[in-house]
């Protein structure tokens, strides 16, 4: 049967361009590497000017102030609620390393943070930064690294069973199976 | 290297089920394939992180092959387009794109990676062309298959009901699995539309079976059985050819060209270890069973003084007639509790549109099931970044509400040969030994975009009925290629002008030369997934071989 083509956990999303598995530019043909490389001088030339656009071309790693942002950004993806929250399980940390990982997702999310700060404005409205994203059409830098960072966080956070409190799923699918998949969900365990 | 009668390129349904009909009708093998060996160890399903983890998923597991553009997409058709509520759409531009030809390198093939759906082909599908003048009629009736069938079903423990639209001499060897709570449902709630279901035949034990114990229904086959319930050929036929003490198996041995003679007969093969030695093996018989893609490749890569244009291609149709998976799937989800994180990925089938004529106004048939596990909609990381919109609280309310309610039905349908889809080598990708990659061509007629057209609106009638919200996805074959089924590409036939193997998979005019997997398939079939048929196929060539064996042709 057709099996989803883009691997585990995976979401679609540009093909071409937002790709969690590979480097965002090594994994876009050609043409969509140099559409992604004009994009991005082109965001920072609104955002931050020239300062913004060299900076994005540098190798180092997020500084302090990007990794507070990516905190912020995280922590309201995942906030604490009767579950834990995405900063209590250290997503943070494993996002920051992801993107740190490569020359090419440090420049994405140089950007994508910045254009996120700039929208939440001095309010940090984050829930604002993150709708106007999300209004951007879909191959816009920004849009890229919001989708990335959503996917990777969520993706992190849903991989630790204690976020799983509430759902209605207690283990992993092995070594126990579903032996109840002909009931209706929790029907064994309420007669038993 | 010398000393085996046979060697078998390529580990895969075809392949493994070849070597184990050639030892254990006395001839001795070397079975050789490209990719890893895999232990029930290496799938990640008992780990919480394990919807993160790609599996079946080893170095060397994935061959590379490179995608010649595709036809233009059209607004009149954009209702057939791929997307998800969340990212949009999964394509975009203008133009059908190549996505992918899933697949796994290894000692098991792609069953690795399969759903163990075990379909005998409907015999209207084998004469496409004397019914309906499209496509080709394969070279015998479904009766003389029959025989193989259940020899395979019997080997692979496939558990199902009897079909009276396939006619059969024995019963399965396993009683069907009971279908799951969502599909009782289905059932129930698509009566009035007129769809009847029945229990999908699976390699899958609906008990403990030949030293495997029975399936305990975690909804993981796509990354692996980790119990070996699931017959994927690494757990049937491998260990039974071993077992014969006649077939030696080599894992990490890329066969990268065969030399023919003078005399039309192929002298030896050459392959690379995974240490990159480059070893060449003398042979009296070889059976090429690499895959729909690589079994062109190969015969295309091993053009030499002898084999001018390619072994085996000497009418230039090595490649050619490529079939493709015509398939659609619509996913929303759904306000009760239905618990589809669990069972088996396709439990039950509706095969109402399965024969060729059963599609009003399009020539070719067509099969639906509830896919929800195929989709890999069985974990919440699937859910939180698929399925549930938004973020912070709300998502997570909504995360609470709506885990294990996804339903996803999928259609298959047949595909027909047209001259845009095809396979050649690629002339710009390599593969790391610096050799041309295959490169899939693939165009879509009128009538293919019909039946994806009824498949997708069919799905969305019977996800409706079921009395799910919106999709929130849905993903076909109009606007990408991503194909899990394969076929066609070294068609089997009487003639040699239309065919590159007789009805025994032997070469027209290459006499030691066999193919034994998917790339013999005259037509698709209306949507019947092909292990099991490739792999009575591949029993049936081993029977061939071994006759010709006898009478001291090879
Ligand atoms: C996700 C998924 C789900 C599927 N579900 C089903 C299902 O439910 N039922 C079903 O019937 N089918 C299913 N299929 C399809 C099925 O797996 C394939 O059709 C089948 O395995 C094809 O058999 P084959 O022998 O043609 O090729 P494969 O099984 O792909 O085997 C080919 C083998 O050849 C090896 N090889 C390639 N090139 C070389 C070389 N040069 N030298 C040496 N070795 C080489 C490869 O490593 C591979 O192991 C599914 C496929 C996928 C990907
Ligand atoms: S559902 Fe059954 S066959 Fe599939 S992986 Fe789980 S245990 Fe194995």
């Amino acid at each position: 049967m057709a099996l989803w083509p883009w691997g585990s956990g995976g979401l679609p999303g540009r093909v071409d361009l937002l790709d969690t598995q590979n480097d965002p530019l090594t994994a876009a043909p050609v043409t969509g590497r140099r559409r992604f490389l004009g994009l991005l001088a082109g965001g920072a030339a609104v955002l931050g000017g020239a300062g913004l656009f060299w900076r994005l071309l540098l190798p180092s790693p997020l500084d302090a102030k990007e990794l507070t942002l990516l905190r912020r950004a995280v922590d309201h993806l995942v906030p604490r609620g009767h579950a834990p929250g995405a900063l209590d399980l250290g997503i943070d940390r494993g996002v920051a390393e992801a993107l740190n990982a490569t020359r090419q997702f440090r420049r994405l999310a140089r950007l994508g943070l910045a254009w996120l700060d700039d929208a939440a404005g001095e309010r940090s409205d984050w829930e604002h930064a993150f709708l106007s994203c999300l209004a951007q059409p879909t191959d816009v830098p920004p849009r890229i690294f919001f989708q990335w960072l959503r996917n990777e966080t969520f993706g992190r956070y849903y991989a630790d069973p204690r976020s799983w409190a509430g759902l209605s799923i207690t283990h992993p699918p092995q070594p126990m199976g579903y032996p109840d998949y002909r009931s209706a969900p929790g029907a064994m365990a309420a007669r038993s | 290297m010398t000393g085996h009668d046979v060697v078998v390129v390529g580990a895969g349904a075809g392949g493994a089920a070849c070597a184990w009909g050639l030892a254990s009708a006395g001839l001795s093998v070397l079975l050789l394939d490209a990719g890893p060996e895999f232990s029930p160890t290496d799938y990640p399903s008992h780990r919480p992180d394990w919807e993160r983890i790609e599996s079946p998923d080893k170095p060397g597991s994935r061959g590379i092959h490179a995608f010649a553009p595709m036809q233009k997409l059209s607004p009149a058709h954009d209702h057939l387009r791929s997307w998800n509520h969340i990212s949009g759409l999964m394509v975009e531009g203008d133009a059908r794109r190549g996505v992918a030809y899933q697949h796994v390198r290894g000692i098991g093939g792609s069953t690795l990676h399969f759903d163990a759906e075990s379909h005998r082909l409907l015999p209207a599908a084998m004469t496409m062309r004397s019914q309906f003048g499209v496509g080709a009629d394969w070279p015998f009736p479904y009766a003389e298959l029959e025989p193989y069938y259940i020899t395979a079903e019997t080997l692979s423990g496939v558990a199902g009901a009897a079909d009276p639209a396939r006619p059969r001499s024995a019963p399965y060897p396993l009683e069907p699995h009971a279908p799951g709570y969502a599909s009782r449902l289905l059932t129930e709630r698509t009566r009035h539309l007129g769809r009847t279901w029945r229990p999908n035949p699976l390699a899958i034990l609906s008990r403990a079976y030949d030293g495997r114990p029975g399936c305990n229904y975690c909804a993981q086959c796509n990354r692996g059985c980790p119990r070996r319930d699931k017959g994927s050929v690494d757990v049937t036929y491998v260990p039974k050819a071993i077992a014969t003490g006649r077939c030696r198996v080599l894992s990490g041995a890329e066969v990268t060209g065969l030399s023919a003679g003078p005399d039309n007969r192929i002298r030896a093969l050459t392959y690379r270890d995974s240490a990159g030695q480059t070893h060449e093996v003398k042979t009296r018989c070889v059976v090429v069973a690499a895959g729909a893609i690589e079994t062109p490749r190969l015969l295309l890569l091993s053009a030499g003084p002898h084999a001018a244009g390619g072994v085996a291609n000497e009418q230039g149709l090595v490649g050619r007639n490529l079939l493709e998976t015509l398939h659609w799937t619509t996913c929303a989800l759904h306000p009760e509790s239905l618990g589809t994180h669990r069972g088996l990925p396709s439990d039950i089938i509706c095969w109402d549109f399965n024969a060729p004529d059963a599609i009003p106004g399009v020539v070719g048939g067509c099969r639906f099931a509830p896919v929800t596990a195929s989709m890999l909609l069985t974990g919440p990381v699937s859910y939180a970044t698929r399925v549930v919109e938004g973020w912070g609280r709300s998502h997570r309310e909504k995360m609470q509400a709506s885990f294990g309610n996804a339903i996803a039905i999928g259609a298959i349908g047949e595909s027909l040969p047209d001259p845009g889809t095809y396979v050649d080598l690629a002339p710009d990708l390599t593969d790391p030994h610096g050799l041309p990659a295959a490169r899939i061509h693939s165009h879509l007629d009128d009538m293919a975009i019909g039946r994806i057209e009824f498949m997708a609106a069919e799905c969305r009638r019977m996800v409706a009925a079921m009395g799910a919200g919106a999709p929130f996805e849905e993903f076909g074959a109009y606007d990408m290629f991503s194909s899990t089924h394969v076929f066609g590409t070294a068609r089997m036939g009487t003639d040699p002008a239309t065919s590159v193997v007789n009805a025994h998979g032997r070469a027209h005019h290459c006499k030691n030369l066999f193919i034994s997997d998917a790339s013999v398939f005259p037509s698709s079939g209306g949507g019947e997934a092909p292990s099991l048929t490739i792999q009575a196929l591949a029993l049936r060539t081993a029977r061939a071989i071994r006759d010709a064996a006898a009478r001291r042709e090879i």
